[in-house]
């Protein structure tokens, strides 16, 4: 459509025509967006207000729930990805005249239904639609509200649009997102800002293998971007997980990223991660996915990785923290762990997690928890500690691992492999003199084995220290009812939970000398000392 | 063995920004900050003003996003005067449970920052969620204008500062807390702690 003169200043507010965007929507007198007819211009002209421009309405997320609302007044463009059979409420703040279309995509697993609510009005010739009915596409629907009636009357429906292709990832990864795109347009902001999802894995012999980022098809940046992976161990600070850093090249709009790690980082069983990204200005934002009434309020889990709920949901995370999470400390994502929410916001950050593990890895019970939650012992007493585990082949040993935590100023004096079934220490294993890779609290400290190979068995693996000092850091729970419960497998090392393990139970300890660890902390209830092996298979 | 065995740590307290919503649409004022109070001077966004299409909590109507600048700037307001003890109350709830009153006022008094007695100006307000970062510049004498973000939170009927890194706040001493600020270079500096 061309444009045309203005006539008459009484008559423009009747109409408006839009030169370079004629049927889009213009602002109508109340606030909200009137959509403006395609009518050919000559038969307008003595009503028209020509405007040079474009004018694009406000475009409204709807809140997926099963109840939609829509608040009219908000714009005229709504759109929602529905997770399930869903009714869209009657929407408030109605225009008479206003027209509002709704882009309706379907969720993962979808095909699903929409009910309308009692203030919408379908015809004969426009009967109520079926939607499409795979996941991922998107069907368009129009309505006119009529006071007189106080209806909204469809007026158009063209199904079948397809999204945006979601980026699959190979079998045996897991990720939040795999089936669902982000947003079409980002949240409008100019300065620094850093963004995170908080999530764990349930099992043992899991790797991170990169980062996905949804960047939307227009107004959010696609220069590269540094992406890091953070270890809370209260919810509000946290540690870099070494080897999780990497930047990304540069992103393509309108389409999930995949930042993929030079190798795959393994997960730590119980370990709080934060998945973080830093960058400057829009960024994509669907409100209040993760909280009460949210499409993710009960979490996401996919396989053995797991997104908490936001804190108003019913699977917040250990620290009962926010989800997802954001900061405007800058743009290093390694310099400010985002702990921020707003009512559980979905930032639209997701990982990539791999339970095939990478060939010739080594493997041990906890990697990738550089800090684990809790705090220093203050029994000083001495004692032998151990961690019953099971080898299902022959491993070579690489290392014997013991937390100190902050605050710790000695580390065992001795470590050790011990045979369950003989009770006796596995030859070559005995270290009385061991040379620690760290200091006294300075969290994991390792001990270095070459040339011992274990095989297939039972087995514990223990530290002792005399006493005099605190020195270690112990977790009630742990292995009854904690983390560890089910037990935490990875390649062949297993670690059974207190109901799996040999008698009295997992974890034991001897009091005060260096002796076969039997004595099992009852009042401790499956106590963790946080002792661990790391082999290699043969 | 004693078995008097730590359990894992587990705040009690909410993340500062996970508090649920509570109050609605009206956009409450808060406490009466009294005194005369430096100008605070607020302009038109030039970017980054909230978005309509931003995706909004429920609660937080038009009304609500429009009161975030008058609550920003009456905070701001408060600080730049030395009123301390009157910037508490305009904290989010969430971050008032975890830093008490005595410890903010005596933080902040040993250790004000640049903006003391300045104008700062807000420049851009983005909300979403629940949640608002307001941008703002301190023109002033320095060669560079300075330029920082907060992040102000909506929750019981009211926006509420909520400062970025409350580690600042929680070494057991005032003492303490400020040796922390000053080492984090946040005394004399220009961003709000």
């Amino acid at each position: 459509m061309t444009g045309t003169t203005p006539v008459s200043g009484r008559e423009q507010s009747r109409r408006t025509v839009f030169v370079k965007a004629a049927g889009v929507a213009a602002v109508g007198a109340a606030g909200a967006s009137v959509l403006a007819d395609a009518a050919p211009a000559r038969a307008a002209a003595l009503a028209t207000t020509v405007q040079q421009g474009a004018l694009a309405p406000a475009v409204v997320s709807l809140s997926d729930a099963a109840t939609i609302a829509v608040d009219a007044s908000l714009g005229n463009d709504f759109r929602v990805t529905i997770a399930g059979n869903r009714t869209v409420a009657t929407p408030s703040n109605p225009t008479d005249g206003q027209k509002i279309t709704f882009q309706v995509t379907q969720g993962s697993g979808g095909s699903y239904t929409l009910s309308w609510g009692g203030g919408f009005e379908f015809s004969a010739g426009l009967p109520q639609p079926t939607l499409s009915t795979s996941a991922g596409m998107t069907d368009l629907l129009g309505f006119i509200y009529n006071t007189a009636k106080g209806k909204w009357l469809l007026a158009a429906f063209v199904g079948g649009f397809s999204s945006p292709p979601v980026q699959t990832q190979p079998p045996g990864t897991y990720r939040l997102f795999a089936t669902t795109n982000g947003p079409a347009s980002p949240v409008s902001y100019s300065g620094p800002f850093i963004t995170g999802v908080v999530f764990g894995v349930t099992e043992g012999g899991c790797w991170l293998d990169g980062y996905w980022w949804w960047v939307c098809a227009t107004g959010q940046s696609t220069s590269p971007q540094k992406f890091a992976l953070w270890q809370t161990y209260d919810g509000q600070n946290g540690t870099v997980v070494p080897g999780s850093v990497v930047t990304s090249a540069s992103l393509t709009a309108g389409q999930w990223n995949f930042v993929p790690l030079s190798t795959p980082l393994p997960l730590g069983i119980g370990a709080t991660y934060v998945a973080s990204t830093g960058f400057t200005g829009s960024f994509p934002d669907t409100n209040g996915q993760y909280g009460s009434g949210g499409q993710f309020s009960a979490g996401i889990v996919k396989g053995p990785l797991t997104a908490y709920s936001d804190a108003t949901g019913t699977l917040p995370s250990p620290f009962n923290s926010a989800q997802g999470v954001f900061s405007v400390a800058g743009t290093d994502p390694t310099a400010t762990m985002p702990v921020y929410g707003s009512n559980a916001c979905n930032f639209w950050m997701d990982v990539q997690v791999d339970t095939k593990p990478p060939a010739g890895t080594s493997y041990r019970l906890w990697p990738g928890f550089p800090a684990i939650p809790g705090h220093l012992d203050s029994d000083t007493a001495g004692y032998t500690l151990a961690t019953e585990f099971q080898l299902s082949q022959s491993c070579a040993l690489d290392n014997i691992w013991f937390y100190s935590a902050s605050g710790a100023t000695v580390l065992p004096t001795r470590c050790a492999i011990w045979n369950v079934g003989t009770q006796s220490v596995v030859a070559g294993t005995d270290n009385t003199s061991p040379t620690w890779s760290g200091s006294a609290g300075g969290g994991w400290v390792a001990c270095a084995y070459s040339g011992v190979t274990l095989p297939a068995g039972d087995y514990k693996v223990a530290v002792f220290y005399g006493g005099g000092s605190q020195w270690y850091q112990a977790t009630v729970g742990y292995w009854s009812t904690g983390a560890g419960a089910s037990g935490i497998t990875a390649g062949p090392v297993t670690a059974p939970g207190t109901s799996a393990a040999t008698s009295p139970g997992q974890s034991t300890y001897n009091a005060g000398s260096w002796t076969y660890p039997v004595s099992y902390a009852a009042s401790g209830n499956g106590e963790n000392f946080w002792v661990d092996v790391e082999v290699t298979p043969s | 063995m004693r078995l008097t065995k730590a359990l894992p740590a587990r705040l009690a307290a909410a993340a500062l920004a996970a508090a649920a919503l509570t109050g609605c649409s009206a956009a409450a004022a808060g406490p009466d900050s009294g005194g005369q109070l430096p100008a605070v001077r607020e302009t038109t966004a030039a970017t980054g003003s909230a978005a309509s299409s931003a995706p909004l909590a429920p609660s937080v109507t038009p009304r609500v996003v429009a009161a975030v600048r008058p609550a920003a700037a009456r905070f701001y307001a408060t600080l730049s005067a030395g009123n301390y003890a009157t910037s508490w109350h305009l904290l989010a709830p969430a971050v008032r449970k975890q830093i008490p009153l005595r410890v903010w006022v005596r933080v902040h008094e040993a250790c004000p920052t640049a903006t003391a007695a300045r104008t700062r100006v807000i420049k851009a307000v983005t909300v979403f969620g629940n949640a608002a970062i307001v941008t703002t510049v301190i023109p002033g004498s320095t060669a560079k204008t300075q330029v920082s973000e907060d992040v102000f939170n909506y929750v019981s009927g009211q926006w509420g500062y909520s400062p970025e890194d409350l580690r600042i706040y929680e070494h057991g001493s005032v003492a303490a807390d400020v040796a922390a600020a000053k080492a984090a270079a946040l005394c004399a500096g220009w961003k709000s702690f």
